[in-house]
């Protein structure tokens, strides 16, 4: 089979690591396959596993209203047979081999990821290439029955018994516009999913799980090149075809900002939770201010909320990278509504610079131990592939300069939910 | 005719961008890759612990190096090994609170266990010796300001009152007790609320003086620095440092005889239960090995003796497994499984029957050399990152253990026999404590004749009249 591009090789230490040129680089490689299939390898000797990750692009954020949960459902039937593997023998052979296996739904992916030991590699292969062309017509109605009722479990867990994501629900229904990709429950809508037949979900898993639509790193011990003639021998015979726009993720268009709005509902926890969806902002933008407002006690949020007592623990999270969600839990005794004014006034006020070094410094080092996990830097390699934004990414950090008044004229759309405990 | 071709290419290339290829259309005898089975495994690369370099400075402190350059990054750890929860004496968590005292707003990733105390950080190259700076600021000149106490010891009261008591835990917690008695390993390193709320601040202030020594602290670094670098940072940073003449006082451990200790929990569907004894201290011998590998066959994974038969042959429970936990004074193992109430008491006798065959029959060589296998490649992977390895030295430090220990693991592993390891736990596993957290109205009756008597705790794990 024809390799349609050039491996290119760069040095990822080596433009990182400006204080010491001599040290050896972790080289990274990457071609595509004419089936689409794109490959990555970074190849490792100071270590002793591989690590395959399996990205299949366009999530839950690409399905339409009668595919809601349908990337899910694909997710729960992973391990439950291909064409030639019996349900649960997938694990097993992993599991013989020690190592390990887990999967990831997003609204941007479906992502498998395997580490075994370096001597299993071949193993590995086999078995993704084998459930990239076989997991379609493995599919059994009983295999379908038990994934509609474990998706089923888990949307039931998180809106009905004893709900926990209503107020994720209700931050993401506030920020996303309806049609807009981020706005899609990975977990569904509780109805789609119990409606699918063999033949819509054979249909999806066909139209999702091929080699155009997908992007296999290799880290960790390997040869490169016996590397590239095991994906070669295992990958390029299946079929596939390479996805056009009508899969991509981002609706990426401007937005006039939304009036603040607030949400009081009943939750198993109480809680404050302000979330802010940002107008594209810079790489990394959301993520170091992330860490200037919570990511360490002596942040902003920590100083004006823990430090004073009025709340116990405060977190933000970075989501799509365009959404931060500060999660605050009142210290007992506490009124939600002056919890949610000084979140805003601290998220939306100047910064000293100690602020924003301590973040910066946070958010590099955090790079790094990203990068350094084999894991970790797997699933880098496949959300970047390309290797210039791969290795740059401490410059950007470098360069992000965040604006005076922090979040105050970055935000299109902010929504404050606040959860109390049910009595 | 050339229009024709011109529209059928103009429709291919419109056509469906995604593949809906029926299933005759996977051409798997054309892929010419047998597909009957996946590969048999290769032989992974010959694997070589990294060279662990030690070097102690003239107050004491001891400096470990271990060397990678593969990125711009260093994984930290500062061991203060006075510094445990077993020097609490009569103020449990007085250790915990008073590293977060210190600690606060460092940054440092705190932790405080039964015999030690850790400070972890990761950073680069260029930022070590000021992160070396902090490290030393919080340890050798500790800041315990009266305000920092109140409000560390305000929230960490309001953090162990809302932390969950999960059954596990529970269970756990009352183990420690039933084996290790009043002793400070018995009772949780981070303290109760009630007794961290007592600890006053002149408690802090002394701990924070005694506890942390030169003498007593290993500094920890791996990564892209060499011993020599680290030596010159450390000794400018910390090389001043002395310590305070306090001696802590030895804490002995008294016997405690088995017990069957339980917690009602009426209604439960679940029944937690835990089986298992003191064991010795911390060796680093032969022995200890051999009974690492007795363990790892019986409950080290789900190729092992307790979950294959209690999980995947009977159904009993989603896992079973078990596991040695050694401190410098003493030790413990323990095998655990959560099981349905109504299987609970069969699944237990079933338990107790796979530990006394393991106590009292050798292996198979088959089981030693997978068992061989699982460990060596468990410490292969401890050192797959910076952190990992850190960790790694951490626990040679804490168990006395020689710094060459990894390099020469495979080999210790290969001069055990199946004689070896029974031996190791033959009189170890006897004996054996029971715990149960679940609903005994319906276990009671069932478990009579199991174990010693009875003895029943609150869900407080506290031991009831």
């Amino acid at each position: 089979m024809r390799i349609s591009a050039i491996a290119a090789c760069i040095a990822i230490a080596a433009i990182a690591r400006a204080d010491d040129a001599s040290a050896p680089a972790l080289r990274v490689h990457t071609q595509s396959l004419a089936n689409g299939l794109d490959l990555v390898l970074a190849p490792d000797p100071s270590v002793s596993s591989v690590v395959v990750h399996v990205r299949y692009g366009a999530g839950a954020g690409a399905e339409t209203d009668a595919q809601a949960g349908y990337t899910l459902l694909v997710e729960k039937l992973l391990g439950l047979g291909t064409v030639h593997t019996k349900p649960g023998e997938f694990e097993r052979y992993i599991d013989e081999a020690g190592g390990w296996t887990t999967s990831e739904t997003t609204t941007d992916h479906l992502a498998l990821v395997t580490q075994v030991p370096a001597g299993a590699l071949e193993r590995v292969l086999w078995l993704e290439a084998e459930r990239m062309a076989g997991l379609a017509d493995g599919i059994t109605e009983q295999g379908i029955a038990a994934a509609r009722a474990a998706v089923d479990a888990a949307y039931r867990a998180a809106y009905v018994d004893q709900p926990y994501a209503l107020v994720a629900r209700a931050v993401r229904e506030a920020l996303w516009e309806p049609g807009h990709p981020n706005r899609r429950d990975v977990l569904g809508d509780g109805i789609a999913v119990s409606r699918a037949t063999l033949g819509d979900t054979r249909a999806f898993v066909r139209e999702r799980i091929q080699p155009g639509n997908a992007t296999l790193v290799i880290t960790g011990n390997f040869d490169a090149t016996q590397a590239r003639k095991l994906v070669r021998r295992y990958f390029a015979w299946i079929p596939g075809e390479r996805h056009g726009p009508g899969l991509s993720l981002r609706h990426r268009h401007e937005q006039p900002r939304r009036p603040r709005r607030v949400t009081e509902l009943v939750d198993a926890v109480p809680r404050v939770v302000v979330a802010y969806r940002l107008g594209y902002p810079p790489p990394f933008y959301a993520e170091l201010v992330a860490h200037m407002l919570a990511g360490s006690r002596a942040s902003m949020l920590h100083r004006a909320l823990v430090a004073t007592g009025l709340a116990s623990d405060v977190r933000v999270d970075v989501i799509h990278h365009d959404e931060l969600q500060i999660h605050v839990t009142p210290a007992p005794g506490i009124d939600p509504r002056s919890i949610a004014s000084v979140v805003t006034a601290t998220a939306e006020s100047a910064y000293s610079r100690t602020d924003l070094e301590r973040a910066r410094t946070t958010l590099d080092i955090q790079q790094l131990a990203l990068l350094e996990n084999l894991a970790g830097r797997s699933s880098l390699l496949a959300r970047v592939r390309s290797e210039r934004t791969f290795a740059t990414a401490r410059e950007q950090i470098a360069a992000v300069e965040p604006a005076p008044d922090l979040l105050a004229t970055r935000w299109i759309a902010s929504h404050t939910v606040i959860a109390r405990a049910a009595p | 005719m050339n229009g024709l071709v011109l529209a059928i290419l103009v429709c291919c290339a419109c056509g469906p961008r995604t593949v809906r290829h029926a299933p005759d259309d996977v051409p798997w005898a054309a892929s010419g890759v047998d597909w009957s089975a996946p590969p048999a495994l290769s032989a992974p690369p010959r694997w070589r612990a990294p060279m662990i370099s030690l070097t102690t400075l003239a107050n004491g402190l001891r400096v470990i190096v271990v060397e990678n350059h593969r990125l711009p990054f260093v994984a930290a750890a500062a061991i203060h090994l006075r510094a445990g929860a077993r020097e609490d004496g009569a103020h449990p968590g007085l250790a915990a609170l008073t590293a977060d005292v210190i600690d606060e707003g460092t940054g440092f990733e705190t932790s405080v266990a039964s015999d030690y105390a850790s400070q972890h950080f990761v950073t680069t190259p260029t930022r070590l010796d000021r992160d070396l700076e902090r490290l030393a600021f919080t340890v050798a000149t500790p800041q315990v300001h009266a305000a920092v106490i109140d409000r560390v010891r305000t929230r960490r009261v309001r953090e162990l009152a809302e932390r969950r008591q999960r059954p596990r835990t529970l269970a756990a917690q009352i183990f420690d007790r039933v084996v290790f008695g009043g002793h400070a390993y018995g009772v949780p390193a981070d303290g109760l609320p009630t007794t961290v709320a007592a600890i006053g601040n002149a408690m802090v202030e002394t701990f924070a003086r005694h506890a942390y020594a030169p003498e007593a602290t290993w500094i920890v670094l791996a990564g892209d620095v060499t011993l020599a670098g680290a030596r010159k940072l450390v000794e400018a940073r910390l090389g001043t440092w002395r310590g305070s003449e306090h001696k802590p006082v030895a804490h002995p451990l008294s016997t405690a005889p088995p017990q069957l200790a339980y917690v009602d929990t009426p209604g439960a569907s679940d029944a937690v239960v835990l089986v298992g004894t003191r064991a010795a201290a911390a060796a680093g011998d032969t022995r200890e090995l051999a009974a690492d590998v007795a363990n790892a066959i019986l409950g080290g994974g789900t190729d092992a003796r307790l979950d294959r038969v209690l999980h995947a042959e009977r159904g009993y429970t989603f896992g079973a497994s078990a596991s040695f936990w050694r401190g410098q004074l003493a030790g413990a193992w323990t095998a655990a499984a959560t099981f349905r109430t109504e299987v609970a008491a069969d699944a237990l006798r079933a338990m107790l029957e796979l530990v006394e065959t393991a106590r009292t029959t050798e292996p198979s060589t088959e089981e030693l050399a997978r068992a061989r296998a699982n460990l060596a490649r468990g410490t292969t992977l401890s050192f797959e990152t910076m952190a990992g390895t850190v960790r790694a030295v951490e626990r040679l430090v804490v168990l006395g253990r020689p710094l060459d220990w990894y390099a020469t693991l495979e080999t210790r592993l290969a001069a055990l026999t199946p004689s070896d390891v029974r031996a190791a736990v033959t009189d170890v596993w006897r004996d054996l404590s029971i715990v149960i957290v679940g609903d005994w109205s319906k276990l009671g009756g069932a478990l009579h004749g199991v174990g010693p008597r009875p003895v029943a705790y609150t869900a407080g794990g506290i031991r009831t009249p």
